[in-house]
């Protein structure tokens, strides 16, 4: 028999298998969602925007902490930047234009990333660092999804 | 017995629940985790998905037949088992929010599958 949903028991198991367009569950998967196939979910998501807290040799310093509610690993999650209106949003961010030469030291000199760390903990996503750009605005989504263990 | 499957209708007395626990997991439990399907939770799901075979040094556009609010979440993957990255290859949402180029940043032509997501990366 050829069904397009099934509630309850299919085979060995029991669950809910929904076919895709064209199929049936007998044709086996991918499946549009079932049960035994667990699906991507989402945990947090947001837009927010940080400004420079104070300005030091021409760039911003940034600091942003964004809480979500606490999981029991650190969880897979992607964020967005950009950094003025008319601009699109970057992921990963492009460090083209924000890596640039900088002198330190006594005739030293190296490569210098401008640009807001991005890291995240089992409970925040966070945002560091110094930039030459006063706002930067990111939207994030956190995934239902272990990516490993949490420190 | 543990039930695995809950649709319960939402009126006056009792909420609405759409429920889907995974193998093992009891539909009545109060850990998010421990399910495939919840009403409290969102879900992510595809909206187009295909492949196109960029020109080096090049980029080729591809709408997505709706316009988004926020940016929308992109995977590619490539052919070759080189992840995206700047300087090999990326996707840029265009300012209309309602497509996206893929640029290939290297000499040699890559065949790159998209997937575009029904949702967006923030709210």
């Amino acid at each position: 028999m050829a069904d397009k949903i099934i509630i309850g028991k299919n085979g060995d198991e029991h669950g809910i298998w929904v076919a895709r367009p064209g199929q049936t569950v007998q044709d086996g998967g991918p499946y549009l969602m079932s049960s035994v196939g667990d699906m991507l979910k989402i945990h947090a998501q947001g837009s927010i925007k940080s400004t420079g807290l104070n300005q030091s040799q021409g760039l911003w310093r940034h600091k942003l902490e964004v809480p979500f509610p606490e999981l029991p690993f650190i969880p897979l999650a992607f964020m967005g930047l950009k950094t003025s209106s008319s601009e699109p949003f970057q992921f990963p961010p492009d460090l083209y234009n924000s890596i640039v030469t900088e002198f330190y030291g006594t005739g030293n000199w190296g490569y210098v990333s401008h640009l807001p760390k991005i890291g995240m903990s089992h409970k925040a996503l966070y945002f560091v660092g110094w930039t030459d750009h006063y706002e930067c605005h990111f939207n994030y989504t956190v995934f239902l999804l272990k990516l490993r263990e949490k420190f | 017995m543990a039930g695995r499957v809950l649709f319960q209708r939402g009126n006056a007395e009792t909420p609405f629940k759409f429920r889907i626990s995974k193998p093992g997991k009891d539909v009545e439990s109060t850990d998010l985790y421990d399910f495939v399907l919840h009403e409290g939770i969102g879900t992510v799901a595809p909206y187009i998905t295909g492949s196109a075979q960029v020109p080096a040094n090049g980029n080729v556009l591809i709408p997505f037949g709706r316009t988004y609010a926020q940016p929308a979440l992109i995977m590619l993957k490539p052919s070759n088992g080189i992840v995206a990255y700047q300087t090999q290859f990326e996707a840029r949402i265009q300012s209309n929010m309602s497509s996206m180029r893929i640029y290939n940043k290297t000499g040699t032509s890559r065949y790159v599958t998209y997937y575009v997501y029904w949702n967006s990366i923030g709210d």
